[in-house]
């Protein structure tokens, strides 16, 4: 044993069992979830497309904020942006996967019972998660790391400063999500863990989304101007702190600089530390217990499974008349029914799906509060000011509703959907009905009406309200459509693989920002009395309709009978005897 | 030698196991029976060291499953009823990290990963050149099982090992586990199969409701309860002595 391996041993660390854990972590990452009859060697690099287009546009996105630096930009403000943006990106993806990382239930039967102490356990996990995000972060800095030499008053040195200051961000941004699960798994009881989890993980999102854009507007009120220099608020912005360590690099020893290093370096030691003596300890037991509670581990666990079975039972829709009446209505064959009732039990109670979608519904509260702390909500139609956020919020509902229908293909019970490959469908088109009308009633409308009520109060105005949101409202059931047309969309029927949720997060974001921006715009300029605006909704709603009416008649067949999905496009299954 | 002591699994208000106390001595194949729900897999899980009793005590060779965890978990070897694996991983690779994982040396690994494929008929192209994924289930069995033994433990739980596999490596893997037992290893053996367990096991445990309800030989249990074969002592211990009627009066309300 080398002497790392001692030392770490003296630790409660068995450094064999770590790499061994850590290597098998990167091979499931970086390879496809696809069941191939051979194995090549190349699969090994190149065969998760998910993760390496992520990797792609990261790279593309950092290349675009790089490029502020032939602005003019200073060096301290150009490393602070980029490293907001670097935090950014790691806390998306770090809210997507690293639920399934650290609370990863199907792992319970094949390392429960092996002789893994706790922290090799959590070391090996929190290093497959590091990996993961510093992939993220090198390829968002990948421009700018080099880009940044030519800012005001820096030097070749940036280079060494900045790659040392992005992976402390992605430290700080790891060790924070990781902390912070360690402390709800003690602190929290096993019945109430999975909503805790879902919604902390929501929050978290929340301030590193809005961390970056609300500091400065509370603080400075600086908004989107390019201010040279330290500023006072700096103090309390994670991504600044690191970019002081980019400047002492840089030559630019004061007390700023020193201030804002020395504060990084201490949380990323604080953090570091409580993971290590409070997290690590115990978490194989921590983890253990909550694998037991749900109930997925074992098929002897009638306990657990009663007590969840009398919780559906309280909470069930079937059983609220007011929901009964409006499934009736809205859903009208079994099929649809049955789908609906699948996706939305699946959306209320399975903490996986919760924990990775549950984050991505703050994002259409992102910039109505990002309005808020800024100018004020303002009225679009009251003409007082900047009021495109408002617009903005609306539009990302359909970003929400999109990202909770490319997430819900996944689940660790992926083999289950066999049932919609034996069951009699001669088409999927009501498998997708039922499917999207789920995400409609339990998450474009819940966001819709949260919007609803946010305007109404700040403006005093609901029918203002309404009318904003109406046009986004009409256009949802045929956005949601949209992926329908691109493939099979089977809920909970793919095996979840790192990346995948990140990646396709990315591909609805740019699909939302690009595709429904033009809408935006018209509804702009309808606020501003230069169009009608009852010309605009009936711009939105006839097309709209047409496209709904006309998207949703595609069938989508259930494959050649016999068989679950061609094998090479399956994930996961095995081979039929 | 595994010993229970008033080993208890409380959930909230539900007992999963009440206070069971067993001695199991060294080479001996026991045969552990329950209805669904009766805290078969319960057992296992804090025998393994996978969950933490409520109350009492086990130990294994001496060593307390929770205070001496690690070195418990060194002894035994497990083959759980899921048959969970790293699917993306080949054979060759998940057997590796198993043994890796039990501190094992490379070179022994490889040895035995060469045993096993023989033994069960493995053939080196499935083990290296195939994703677990691409497995069928007994292939998937057999490489779980070959986990579970790569060690070489003094204690082996199984539950439900024979699931997916074919008759005759159904049969091999029962003459391994009686010849591992008579080699001196201890064999917890949990199934639903009776005639399996019947036939193979030296001990029989019934546990009902999350208490033991019979314990001993095959005659033993014959003598106590009256019945002739497991099937029967288990239906009349287990109260469900009426499921053949129950069945029938069942099946006519699918009659056309």
């Amino acid at each position: 044993m080398s002497w790392v391996g001692r030392l770490l041993a003296r630790q409660g660390i068995d450094l064999r069992q770590v790499a061994a854990l850590f290597v098998m972590y990167l091979k499931q990452d970086l390879r496809s979830g696809k069941s191939s009859l051979s194995f090549r060697r190349g699969e090994y690099v190149t065969s998760n497309w998910g993760l390496i287009l992520t990797l792609g546009i990261y790279s593309f996105l950092g290349l675009t904020t790089g490029s502020l630096v032939f602005a003019g930009v200073d060096v301290l403000l150009f490393s602070v942006i980029v490293l907001s943006f670097t935090l950014f990106i790691v806390a998306l993806a770090l809210s997507a996967e690293s639920g399934n990382v650290i609370l990863n239930e199907s792992e319970a039967d094949i390392l429960g019972h092996l002789p893994i102490g706790s922290k090799t356990l959590f070391i090996a996990k929190v290093m497959n998660l590091l990996a993961f995000t510093l992939a993220l972060a090198t390829a968002a800095n990948l421009f700018p790391t080099f880009f940044g030499v030519w800012a005001g008053g820096s030097n070749v040195f940036f280079i060494p400063g900045h790659i040392l200051s992005a992976t402390m961000v992605s430290l700080f941004a790891t060790a924070l999500i990781v902390v912070s699960y360690g402390v709800l798994m003690r602190l929290v009881s096993k019945d109430r863990f999975d909503n805790i989890v879902a919604y902390s993980q929501a929050v978290l999102t929340m301030m590193f989304m809005l961390g970056p854009q609300l500091i400065p507007r509370l603080m400075d009120r600086n908004h989107l101007k390019l201010v040279a220099g330290f500023q006072r608020y700096f103090l309390l912005y994670p991504p600044a702190w690191f970019s002081g360590i980019t400047m002492l690099f840089v030559g630019r020893f004061d007390l700023d600089t020193l201030a804002l290093s020395s504060i990084g370096t201490a949380s990323l030691l604080v953090l570091g530390a409580v993971a290590l003596k409070k997290v690590a300890v115990g978490y194989s037991g921590l983890a253990g217990k909550l694998a037991s509670a749900s109930g997925s581990v074992t098929t002897d666990s009638v306990v657990s499974a009663a007590r969840q079975a009398s919780k559906s039972r309280a909470r069930s829709p079937s059983g609220d008349p007011v929901i009964q009446a409006m499934k009736a209505r809205l859903l009208r064959s079994s099929v649809e029914r049955a789908v609906f009732d699948l996706v939305s039990i699946y959306l209320r109670r399975n903490r996986e799906i919760k924990v990775r979608l549950y984050p991505s519904l703050a994002y259409f509260i992102f910039y109505p509060l990002i309005a808020i702390f800024g100018q004020g909500l303002v009225d679009p139609f009251s003409k007082r000011g900047f009021a495109l956020f408002p617009l903005v919020g609306a539009e990302m509902v359909c970003f929400v509703a999109l990202t909770a229908v490319e997430g819900l293909l996944f689940s660790e019970d992926y083999q289950a959907a066999y049932i919609f490959e034996v069951a009699p469908l001669p088409a999927l088109r009501q498998v997708y009905a039922g499917f999207r009308k789920a995400i409609l009633v339990y998450i474009a409308g819940p966001g819709y009406l949260a919007l609803f009520v946010l305007y109404s109060i700040f403006w005093r105005n609901p029918v203002d309200a309404f009318l904003i949101l109406l046009p986004w409202m009409m256009m949802a059931p045929g956005v949601l459509a949209v992926p329908f047309l691109l493939g099979r969309r089977i809920p909970l029927s793919r095996k979840y693989q790192k990346g995948q949720q990140s990646s396709r997060n990315l591909g609805v974001f740019l699909f939302t920002l690009i595709g429904l921006s033009s809408v935006l715009g018209v509804q702009i300029l309808a606020t501003n009395g230069t169009i009608p605006y009852w010309l605009f909704l009936v711009l939105v709603a006839v097309p709209a309709s047409i496209f709904y009416l006309v998207a949703t008649r595609v069938r989508g067949s259930q494959g050649s009978p016999h068989t679950i999905e061609n094998h090479a496009e399956n994930a996961g299954r095995p081979e039929l005897n | 030698m595994i010993v229970l002591d008033q080993l208890t699994k409380v959930y909230g208000e539900a007992v999963a196991l009440d206070h069971v106390s067993l001695q199991i001595p060294s080479g001996q194949l026991l045969g552990y029976l329950g209805p669904n729900g009766a805290g078969k897999s319960t057992t296992v899980k804090m025998l393994t060291g996978m969950m933490a009793p409520t109350s009492g005590t086990a130990e294994i060779y001496g060593l307390d499953i929770q205070r001496d965890n690690l070195e418990v978990k060194r002894m035994i070897g497990y083959v759980p009823e899921s048959s969970a694996v790293y699917e993306t991983l080949t054979g060759r690779e998940y057997l590796q990290l198993i043994g890796r994982l039990y501190g094992m040396e490379d070179r022994l690994i490889d040895e035995r990963i060469g045993r096993f494929g023989e033994f069960f008929e493995l053939e080196p192209g499935t083990l290296n050149g195939k994703r677990l994924s691409a497995y069928s289930k007994g292939m998937k069995q057999k490489v779980v099982i070959s986990a579970a033994l790569i060690h070489n433990p003094r204690v082996i739980f199984f539950d439900e090992p024979l699931n997916g596999l074919d008759a005759s490596t159904a049969l091999m893997l029962k003459t391994l586990i009686k010849s591992l037992a008579a080699d001196g290893k201890t064999i917890f053996y949990c199934s639903h199969i009776l005639d399996v367990v019947e036939r193979m096991c030296d001990r029989i445990v019934i546990i009902d409701h999350a208490r033991v309800v019979a314990d001993g030989t095959l005659a033993e249990l014959q003598s106590s309860s009256g019945e002739g074969s497991l099937e029967r002592i288990f239906n009349k211990l287990t109260a469900h002595t009426d499921v053949e009627e129950r069945a029938e009066e069942f099946s006519k309300t699918f009659s056309y």
